[in-house]
């Protein structure tokens, strides 16, 4: 028999009596009427509060500084650095235009040749940190070096940006002579206005080596102060700049800041000033207020593409098919959430030279594509479609195209790979969704890599014409823009006649800046260039 | 004591030597060129062969991992691919961040878990005692992430108080602190709730002892009985839980650190990761890992400290 107090006494599990119940079920109901308030509590009405206010302006960037050396540049970080501290002879206007003005040079002028460009500098323009001013003799260190002339060769990537460069000769403190041995088109677009032709200090790489990387030298309007990695890279405006206006802001601080949410709510709350966005949050930050979205078209470009070598997409009947099962506008939707234009060629409309206007549209004509494909020698077997987690979106593109290959009876797995890779296992690739970035304003640099001896390489299509390869060549060395813009087209056409594209789009660049503070300044290919944004 | 601190050290030296090796092989397992990414698409096939030399990409992992191991114990934790700056460097520099904002974060989860369970032990069934268990179980349920979205929203969006993103300063201490609040906050959140049911049960089980009845029996005072025995005796376990919970709030800091653009070993890693810089994923991977070695095992210590018990049952086994 069992007592009241035994500690060995079983007793049975007490529930909860009815008093009991109806307490908890009140705590929890306050508790979730409370979340629900605060998770009611939206954006403020106001206008978020800036740090530019303060004379910094605050810019988040998709990397860190990683070179900052115009012979090496690689990241976002360094080019923003670059157009800030660096100038070179011209330089491209930030207005959005491909219009060039004269920089540190006060004359330029090429030869009938083509083969000599005679410059002038602007006397007592100074360089950073007391290296000096600029003259003749740093334009020569700074081209030749990129060129691979000066020993030690540098072995810069860029070097292919000066490829027929002989020499530049100095003729005295603030002239000189850029010799080539062959014209070369994309001088004046691509080389001397852009990252290749920024003048450093002779100096200062000397005397910095390795650490001019991170320790920077140039004659732009804002000098270099500090790199904490993966923290920031501060900026000062310079002083002794030569010219004018001076820039509003005292100081630019770069954050390398990746993830999509704080870089709204540092726009919202004016932490940041400017900062990169993806397509999906546009509409997002365009509803905040004092928040604008400049996302305009770009030079870059994208693309489903066919490896032509590969046995089940060498026939151009299965090829064509693929081209018209696409359904192109809906791509453009569901993976760039409407926000790109759509692409016809390569070259988009703002590249100076060779936009093919007339370039076919192919829209979505399922009939058609089952009729080429009834006229294949075979169907494809085990196709696939490739994409690469590098690319944002490519999940969504890989399911609209794989959807539509299915609607004509092409079954297609999709493969993701962490990036693009390189050498022979290329050739395993069948479709394929691809990108090309940081294309500069000269047709050159957006359509080097489709050549015969770019297999295994960046040709993915793996196309080979050599009558395309052949226009390639000549353009490059055709400083008739007229006759550079008809290479370029008829090359295109010569691409577009191979059937191993389906043009998507001509990628934008979305950039959030607190439009009630600041009045932009933006690039041709889209970055802003974050030296020359002013307060309203 | 002296045998058996020593012999700790070296079962930790053992298990840091193999975090170490798992570290160096796993990331080679990960597919992805990293001689692609930092050399960009400029890269020829030339330039591409001899920076996969330099950086021993085509060496045997085993002599890889040997090569990482003899230079980490030099204090040589390579050089990162893309900046070719220092780890060691970087890692020192993104440290004291990460230690701050665990400690800051351990010191909130003390501060507010302890007195969250007191208040509601002292009361049971009340109304404070459920408000204590519902706000608790809240907060367990609540991932740092969430956490961090949540409080952005709410103060510096909202309310426009307390800075939204980075760490401050060093040489501004205010301006760093008011830039910790919030992670700080964010990080804890969890393990607040954890440990305020933790001690709260543990509590109640040391409330129903043999010796607090007897201590009530001689007319002690409630308050010390509570305070001296009962809290005293109910915060062992929850002291060995805190060395794990410090190993997990370094580990689970990159959450936080990526939400409010923080500085720290997290954002490091995980920037590394998507960049595939090895140098600096091996050696993130690797300090993290020895600091929450460290963390278990200054928890073991230390309860073996608080706790005479375990210091007797020892002594027994030694004899």
């Amino acid at each position: 028999m069992s007592h009241a107090g035994d500690d060995n006494e079983r007793q049975e599990p007490r529930g909860p009596s009815r008093k009991e119940f109806l307490k908890q079920t009140a705590t929890f109901g306050a508790l979730a009427l409370g979340a629900g308030v605060l998770a009611g509590c939206g954006s403020s009405a106001s206008s978020p509060k800036s740090s530019s206010k303060n004379g910094t302006l605050t810019v988040a960037t998709p990397d860190d500084l990683i070179d900052a050396d115009p012979a090496f540049s690689s990241s976002d970080t360094d080019n923003f650095v670059q157009q800030a501290v660096f100038e070179g002879l011209q330089t491209y206007v930030p207005n959005g235009t491909s219009a060039v003005e004269n920089r540190l040079a006060e004359s330029l002028s090429v030869s009938a040749s083509g083969l000599e460009v005679h410059f002038r500098l602007k006397q007592g323009v100074m360089f950073h940190k007391g290296y000096g001013e600029c003259t003749a003799q740093d334009v020569k260190f700074s081209f030749e070096r990129i060129a691979g002339i000066t020993k030690p060769n540098l072995n810069s990537p860029y070097s292919g940006n000066w490829l027929t460069l002989k020499t530049v000769q100095v003729l005295n403190k603030y002239e000189g002579v850029i010799v080539l041995s062959k014209p070369y088109a994309p001088l004046l677009d691509l080389t001397i206005p852009y990252i290749s032709g920024m003048i450093v200090s002779e100096k200062a790489v000397n005397a910095l080596g390795k650490t001019f990387a991170r320790d920077p030298v140039g004659t732009g309007p804002y000098e270099f102060v500090s790199w904490t990695p993966g923290q920031q890279t501060v900026l000062k405006r310079f002083a002794g700049w030569h010219g004018s206006p001076a820039p509003d802001f005292a100081q630019i601080t770069y954050k390398p800041i990746t993830d999509e949410q704080t870089k709204l709510i540092g726009l919202q709350t004016g932490a940041l000033d400017i900062a990169p966005l993806g397509y999906t949050s546009i509409k997002h930050a365009n509803s905040l207020p004092g928040v604008k979205v400049h996302s305009k078209s770009t030079l870059n470009y994208a693309w489903i593409g066919m490896n032509q070598l590969h046995p089940n997409l060498t026939d151009i009947n299965v090829r064509q098919a693929i081209r018209y099962a696409i359904d192109v506008p809906s791509i453009i939707q569901a993976g760039y959430a409407d926000a790109v234009e759509r692409a016809t060629a390569v070259l988009a409309p703002k590249m100076p030279v060779g936009y093919w206007s007339d370039a076919p549209v192919y829209n979505q004509d399922l009939d058609k594509a089952k009729a080429y494909l009834k006229r294949a020698t075979a169907l494809p077997k085990n196709l696939t479609f490739t994409t690469y987690l590098s690319n944002p979106a490519a999940d969504t593109i890989a399911q609209i195209a794989v959807a539509n290959l299915a609607d004509i009876g092409l079954n297609a797995s999709i493969v993701t790979k962490p990036s693009e890779q390189s050498g022979t296992q290329l050739q395993q690739e069948q479709v394929f969704y691809a990108t090309y970035g940081g294309i500069a304003p000269d047709p050159y640099q957006a359509t080097e890599w489709f050549t015969c001896s770019e297999f295994n390489q960046w040709n993915f299509n793996y196309w080979c014409n050599r009558q395309a390869d052949q226009l390639q060549n000549s353009a490059l060395y055709e400083i008739d823009k007229a006759k550079r813009g008809a290479m370029y087209i008829e090359w295109q056409r010569l691409w577009n006649d191979a059937v191993n594209t389906v043009w998507l789009a001509w990628l934008a660049d979305p950039i959030g800046y607190l439009s009630s503070q600041l009045k932009p300044a933006f690039y041709v290919w889209g970055d802003p260039a974050t030296w020359a944004f002013q307060t309203v | 004591m002296v045998v058996y601190l020593i012999r700790r050290l070296l079962m930790t030296m053992v298990v840091i030597i193999l975090l170490a090796s798992l570290v160096a092989s796993l990331v080679h397992f990960i597919p992805g060129n990293p001689v692609t990414i930092v050399l960009g698409p400029h890269a020829n096939p030339a330039l591409v062969a001899q920076a996969q030399r330099e950086m021993h990409l085509n060496d045997p992992i085993l002599v890889q991992i040997y090569l990482f191991l003899s230079n980490a114990v030099r204090g040589n934790l390579g050089s990162d691919f893309l900046n070719n700056a220092p780890v060691s460097q970087l890692i020192m520099a993104a440290l004291p961040h990460t230690v701050i904002l665990a400690v800051a974060a351990l010191l909130l989860v003390i501060l507010v878990g302890v007195p969250l369970s007191v208040y509601g032990t002292r009361r049971p069934d009340s109304w404070a005692d459920r408000i204590s268990a519902a706000v608790s179980i809240s907060l367990i349920t609540l991932p740092p992430y969430v956490a961090g979205l949540l409080l952005l929203i709410l103060f510096p969006v909202t309310l426009h108080i307390l800075p939204a993103i980075g760490a401050g300063s060093f040489s501004d201490p205010v301006g760093y602190l008011e830039h910790l609040i919030l992670p700080a906050i964010a990080l804890a959140v969890g393990w607040i709730g954890y440990i305020a049911r933790l001690l709260r049960a543990s509590m109640l089980e040391v409330l129903n002892t043999s010796y607090v009845r007897t201590a009530r029996s001689w007319g002690v005072k409630e308050r010390i009985i509570f305070y001296k025995y009962v809290l005293k005796n109910a915060v062992i376990p929850t002291i060995a839980i805190l060395g794990v919970g410090l190993g997990q709030l370094i580990g689970g800091a990159i959450f936080v650190e990526v939400i409010f653009a923080r500085p720290g070993l997290g954002t490091l890693v995980y920037d590394a990761i998507q960049q595939r810089n090895y140098p600096v994923v091996q050696a993130g991977v690797l300090v993290i890992g020895v600091m929450f070695v460290f963390a278990n095992l200054l928890a073991d210590l230390s309860y073996r400290f608080v706790d005479p018990r375990v210091r007797v049952e020892l002594g027994r086994l030694r004899r």
